[in-house]
């Protein structure tokens, strides 16, 4: 800054287009936000750890200790054991595995697909428009959760059941927002100005308007991990998402619900690593909000 | 020789809520080759909607209801937008806005923004068109051009971003440049330099201008056609020099007597009595009778249109005549 400042001092031109002090850059604002930076670390913290599963897990997630069954926390079993001897360090390590893969892939589709209708309805309007946001309509007019667990009842329990879900409702929500920036930014001027600077509608569909709408449907993409998350353990614990023996923290709960007077760890060990994933992530999603936003 | 831009009875309707209205009513006008003209109204006498009309970027509010234009010869396809309208024709519009802010896209850099045009329209190699956005960066007077390339609209000065919005709509080679108010949001000083970079590239290139402005002050520096506007309508026409010495409506009469005056800061400047009409409930007749000093019943009751007042000039008044003997009478001072 002191530089550019320095240099447009020494013009002759009387009108010296100096820089308005700008905002700093994206990562220094990203470094400047307590809220993004809590929210990576945490993340990163959890994605680091189940990650490296397999190093530090110690044990196989299915692997039976008949010998020591339920047994609380100790040299051997750092969190001790389930009913059937098995780790809990590693199945919540493993679980945690399972359960951000299925978050993040879940989210990939609707992702994609509800910001290209989003934006194509946005910008264009019309009867395609109406016809979609009908459809949206209706799967919002479903509480859901309750959509969610009939369609996986319908197609499936497992990975598989929920992807099919996420990818036929979580769109509509991507749509929704998308659209509703995309026909903001149709008419500002900004806009206006390219379509009349001779460039085609769908250059200035993808290149202008998409990377100023875009930021809303990432923010909430991070609130949407922790849904598809807190989803996969709801139908774990009901017994319709991922399936014994891979681990799982939803189904951990279900199967240390029956311990909580003896053995409360066993339940409650995975809800921490739920409760503390859907912090990070929601910070993340939140400090980014702040530091995407467009000036 | 045909005129280079020809507009023909251009009808906007705009819909707000329940109701509709017209806010441009039949204007009609034509530009030669190399010359300029400024439009001049009040906010709200529909002189940025005709710009946006012609472009074919009306809001989502707007609709065109009737009206050609006709650029080097070529009729636009009124129903298409922005691009799609004027891509058969060798002979390119663009349009320049009052808030070079919004105006700008506020995530890409200004040199990606003016080069996009050279690559994507007239088809030039990444790097011919990265020269091409340098060049234009000189052009319109911003030192340094290789540093500016890469900043964000943001970080550049009401001035420069003007600037930059003008070398945008420069870099698709158009023959005539559409101006909504660009000076309007500037200081002064930066104002006059808007102008003169504008009456240079003129002169460079040979560049129509289209100057829409509601600044009496700044019309005689850019253009020597004048057009007033008032509800939709030209009210008169003529050069600038004339129509500003003697003007044959009230509603110019008006303006200028409302505008101060460097020469003699002794006169007061004079309001136009009343305010703009409800654009839903237009007065009958001759739209200004209700704040015109020189009205009389007819006035009310007749359909007032552009009628020749000299060799070049035209009117929409039924007493341009009196105004034009009132202004012969010595004034009392």
């Amino acid at each position: 800054m002191s530089t550019a400042l320095a240099s447009s001092a020494g013009l002759g031109d009387s009108e010296a287009p100096q820089t308005v002090a700008g905002r700093p850059g994206l990562g220094s604002r990203a470094l400047h936000s307590p809220t993004f930076m809590a929210g990576a670390i945490m993340t990163t913290t959890i994605v680091a750890l189940v990650v490296l599963a397999p190093v530090i897990g110690r044990y196989s997630p299915v692997a039976l200790d008949p010998l020591h069954p339920l047994s609380g926390p100790s040299g051997l079993h750092w969190l001790g054991t389930d009913e059937l001897g098995r780790d809990t360090w590693s199945r919540l390590l493993y679980g945690g595995r399972t359960d951000l893969q299925v978050g993040f892939l879940a989210v990939v589709f609707p992702f994609c697909f509800g910001v290209f209708i989003g934006t194509v309805c946005g910008y264009f309007g019309g009867r395609l428009d109406a016809a979609v946001m009908r459809v949206v309509d209706v799967v919002l007019a479903f509480p859901f959760f309750v959509l969610i667990i009939a369609l996986v009842f319908v197609v499936g329990v497992g990975t598989h059941g929920i992807y099919i879900a996420f990818g036929l409702t979580d769109w509509v929500v991507y749509a929704r927002t998308t659209r509703s920036a995309t026909m903001i930014a149709r008419n500002l001027d900004w806009v206006a100005a390219a379509e009349g600077g001779g460039l085609s509608r769908t250059r200035v569909l993808w290149r202008h308007i998409l990377p100023n709408t875009i930021t809303q449907a990432i923010v909430y993409s991070m609130s949407d991990i922790v849904i598809v998350i807190l989803a996969v353990v709801a139908l774990g614990y009901l017994g319709l998402g991922i399936q014994p023996p891979a681990p799982d923290w939803g189904s951990m709960i279900t199967d240390g619900q029956s311990f909580l007077q003896s053995d409360q760890w066993l339940a409650i060990l995975p809800g921490i690593a739920v409760v503390f994933t859907g912090i990070g992530l929601s910070l993340l999603g939140d400090g980014l909000a702040d530091v995407l936003r467009p000036e | 020789m045909t005129p280079l831009l020809e507009v023909e009875d251009l009808v906007v309707e705009v819909r707000h809520q329940s109701s509709a209205f017209r806010a441009v009513n039949g204007v009609s006008f034509s530009l030669e080759r190399g010359a300029a003209l400024a439009i001049v109204g009040e906010s709200g006498s529909g002189k940025s909607l005709t710009l946006r009309a012609i472009m074919g970027l009306l809001p989502n509010s707007g609709r065109l209801l009737s009206g050609r234009v006709v650029v080097g010869g070529v009729e636009l396809d009124p129903g298409a937008r922005g691009y799609g309208r004027g891509h058969r024709q060798r002979e390119r519009m663009s349009i320049v806005f009052q808030d070079a802010l919004s105006a700008l896209n506020p995530v890409a850099t200004v040199g990606h923004q003016i080069a996009e045009a050279p690559r994507h329209v007239l088809g030039l190699s990444r790097h011919a068109s990265r020269q091409r956005a340098m060049e234009l960066l000189r052009q319109v007077g911003i030192p340094d051009p290789e540093r500016r390339y890469g900043a964000f609209p943001h970080e550049l000065s009401g001035g420069t971003r003007q600037r930059v919005m003008i070398a945008i709509a420069l870099s698709s080679d158009p023959a005539i440049l559409l101006c909504d108010e660009p000076t309007t949001a500037l200081d002064v000083t930066i104002q006059t330099q808007i102008l003169a970079l504008l009456a240079d590239l003129r002169a460079e290139r040979g560049l129509s201008l289209v100057f829409v402005t509601h600044d009496l002050g700044v019309v005689g520096q850019v253009a020597e056609e004048l057009a007033v506007m008032y509800t939709g309508r030209l009210v008169e026409t003529g050069p600038t020099a004339q129509v500003l010495a003697a003007p044959r409506h009230p509603y110019t009469a008006g303006l200028l007597a409302a505008a101060l005056d460097v020469d003699t800061p002794d006169r007061e400047p004079l309001a136009i009595p009343g305010s703009l009409p409800d654009p839903r409930q237009l007065p009958s007749g001759c739209t200004f009778h209700p704040r015109c000093a020189l009205a009389t019943l007819e006035c009310a009751t007749t359909d007032v249109v552009l009628e020749p007042v000299g060799p070049l000039r035209q009117a929409a008044c039924l007493h341009s005549d009196q105004l034009a003997l009132l202004q012969a009478a010595p004034s009392r001072g």
